[in-house]
């Protein structure tokens, strides 16, 4: 086959049809590069790269990298509301738009929730939230004229970053913290309700904005929560679909209403419980693949579900990439490509962002080796 | 049922009120404070904590069973004081310098809390000079150590490290949990348990303290 435009190779992987070769992606919110590894990487080639950063120390990739990488993403995303300001305080904190305290200890790369506006709240308390304002303009100010220049002047596919974390996430990993949130899932199931409510009501507004000023001009729409850690799901099935699964079909329906992307949901963890949930849902596209989990096997998941979703990421960030030699990047590589790639519907990163100790040498064999046998048809 | 059936199932189902009311009612009739930790609240625990292990339970229905064991302990704290009773041990804990993540260090936490020992839970980010001294002064027979994040694991290492500098590995037994653990880092550095869960970490501290599993 001719080489494709990257717009077309993935649209074609995304129609489940093999396309020239497998698509490329990085730079995503949760497809990127952590500043340090990038700082790592730019000393490695000896490149004098700005290290540009997004939402906490996620690395805006600079271009010639996408090029030199063969990558067929380009992102766009969200920006910050007007109504506020990232002010970090002396013990090296902010407070979001949301409430949430973010915090970095001096011995920790990670920005993480140090405290949850709504620990205490009750019910009634949530009426009283200053809770933020969707309609803020700054969010998608001069954002269409950006995308449509992106969309006009290349060829590659557009995929437009979450705007915010799914509901569940947002309620226990940043709102009501986990202890509190989890026992709610069990024990106030009515709190729990009018807090969806809430935060889906503001989440929608956000959505409505962002596609009117994106949705005509992008190939794919990305969606997050996560629903899976390392040994199975973190709720059960049962209270996804009683509890989560309502709120979860409001908003994605919402946007596959006002949008013909596709839509790409990012799920952390052991998530194969839940897929034919998220089919039923109209979601195309799963990501990051946690291979390392539970119940994740590349090879069970395309023979299951691979009919109906692609599978976007794949590259094992817990040993491989971090611990590997080269040549375990390179067997890493070949594996998830003979497992996940055959028929379409694969798109090649690593499973989340590359993180702190992930060797320079690593991100350049995982390109390297996803252009080398990523060739349709695969022959692996 | 049994009054001990319909504990264990109020313990499980995290019904705080009925587990208080079940324990009271079994102290009332005249049965020991130990006899209803063993056969009540560590064997829901048990149960809970081997359903979660096998993923037929999950993060919510662990949380409520160990906060139900809470309160249940919380009404037998005045019989325990009168009758002398010895805890199985203490455990210092704390989830490692750098590290803000708790939830899974919280539930082992209870759960070892509900198992009979006394647990002195440290909280997060807890520098490895802090523990080590609380478990000398505490005179701990376990040190059980958290993180979520794969850069904090020097942290645990730097911890075991200050325990030896004390004097005190080889006396004092080291646990360590989270995602990014393993056996053989376990073993890598000097820890003498890696548990996958909360359950794993009490049938471990039974294990070395002989309480019965």
């Amino acid at each position: 086959m001719s080489a494709l435009t990257p717009r077309e190779r993935l649209l074609t992987a995304l129609k489940h049809q093999e396309p020239d070769r497998i698509p490329l992606d990085l730079g995503g919110f949760v497809s990127t590069i952590e500043a340090i590894p990038f700082d790592d990487l730019k000393k490695y080639m000896k490149k004098k790269w700005e290290t540009k950063c997004f939402l906490r120390d996620h690395v805006d990739i600079p271009e010639e990298l996408l090029v030199k990488f063969g990558i067929d993403t380009r992102y766009v995303r969200i920006k910050a509301p007007k109504k506020w300001k990232k002010v970090i305080e002396a013990d090296n904190s902010y407070l979001d738009e949301w409430g949430t305290r973010w915090k970095k200890t001096p011995s920790s790369p990670y920005w993480d929730p140090a405290d949850f506006p709504l620990k205490n709240a009750t019910i009634d308390d949530l009426e009283k939230v200053p809770w933020p304002d969707p309609d803020d303009p700054g969010r998608t100010e001069g954002l269409r004229e950006e995308v449509k220049r992106l969309r006009e002047s290349t060829n590659y596919a557009i995929v437009a970053d979450g705007p915010f974390l799914g509901v569940f996430e947002a309620c226990w990993v940043c709102l009501r913290g986990p202890e509190k949130f989890f026992i709610d899932m069990a024990l106030d199931k009515p709190f729990v309700k009018a807090l969806f409510e809430k935060v889906i009501d503001i989440q929608l507004r956000i959505m409505k904005h962002y596609l009117e000023a994106v949705g005509d001009l992008i190939d794919v729409m990305v969606v997050g929560d996560d629903l899976g850690g390392e040994n199975g799901p973190l709720i059960s099935p049962a209270s996804y679909r009683e509890m989560v699964k309502p709120y979860h079909k409001k908003l994605w329906s919402f946007v596959k209403k006002n949008t013909n992307a596709y839509l790409f949901l990012h799920s952390c963890g052991s998530i194969t419980r839940f897929i034919p949930d998220l089919i039923e849902l109209g979601i195309d596209i799963i990501n990051p693949v946690q291979v390392a989990a539970k119940d994740m096997d590349s090879k069970m998941l395309k023979k299951n579900f691979g009919d109906k979703m692609t599978f976007w990421g794949g590259i094992d960030t817990q040993k491989v990439m971090p611990y590997g030699t080269p040549e375990d990047v390179e067997g890493e590589v070949k594996k998830r490509i003979a497992d996940l790639a055959p028929g379409g519907g694969f798109v090649l990163t690593a499973v989340h962002n590359i993180q702190p100790g992930v060797p320079p040498e690593n991100i350049l064999r995982m390109y390297e080796a996803a252009l080398k046998y990523g060739r349709y048809p695969i022959r692996i | 049922m049994t009054q001990w059936e319909n504990l264990i199932q109020a313990i499980q189902e995290g019904n705080f009120q009925g587990t208080e009311t079940l324990v009271a009612a079994l102290l009332q009739e005249g049965k020991s404070p130990d006899d209803i930790i063993q056969q009540g609240i560590v064997k829901a625990l048990n149960i809970v904590g081997k359903k979660f292990s096998e993923g037929e339970c999950f993060i919510p229905e662990m949380l409520i069973a160990a906060k139900a064991s809470q309160t249940g302990l919380e009404i037998l704290k005045p019989a325990l004081k009168k009758s002398n009773y010895k805890e199985r041990g203490t455990v210092v804990m704390g989830t490692v310098q750098g590290d803000l993540h708790d939830i899974g260090k919280n539930i082992v936490a209870m759960t070892l809390a509900a198992g009979g020992y006394r647990v002195l839970d440290l909280g997060v980010d807890v520098p490895p000079a802090r523990l080590v001294e609380t478990v000398k002064k505490e005179q701990a027979s376990i040190l059980a150590l958290s993180c979520l994040i794969t850069t904090t694991m020097d942290s645990m290492a730097g911890t075991i490290k200050t325990l030896a500098g004390a004097g005190l590995q080889g006396k004092v037994k080291v646990m360590i949990g989270g995602p990014p653990t393993t056996e053989e880092f376990a073993r890598k550095i000097g820890a003498d348990f890696r548990g996958k869960d909360a359950y794993e970490a009490l049938l471990q501290a039974n294990r070395w303290t002989g309480a019965v599993n």
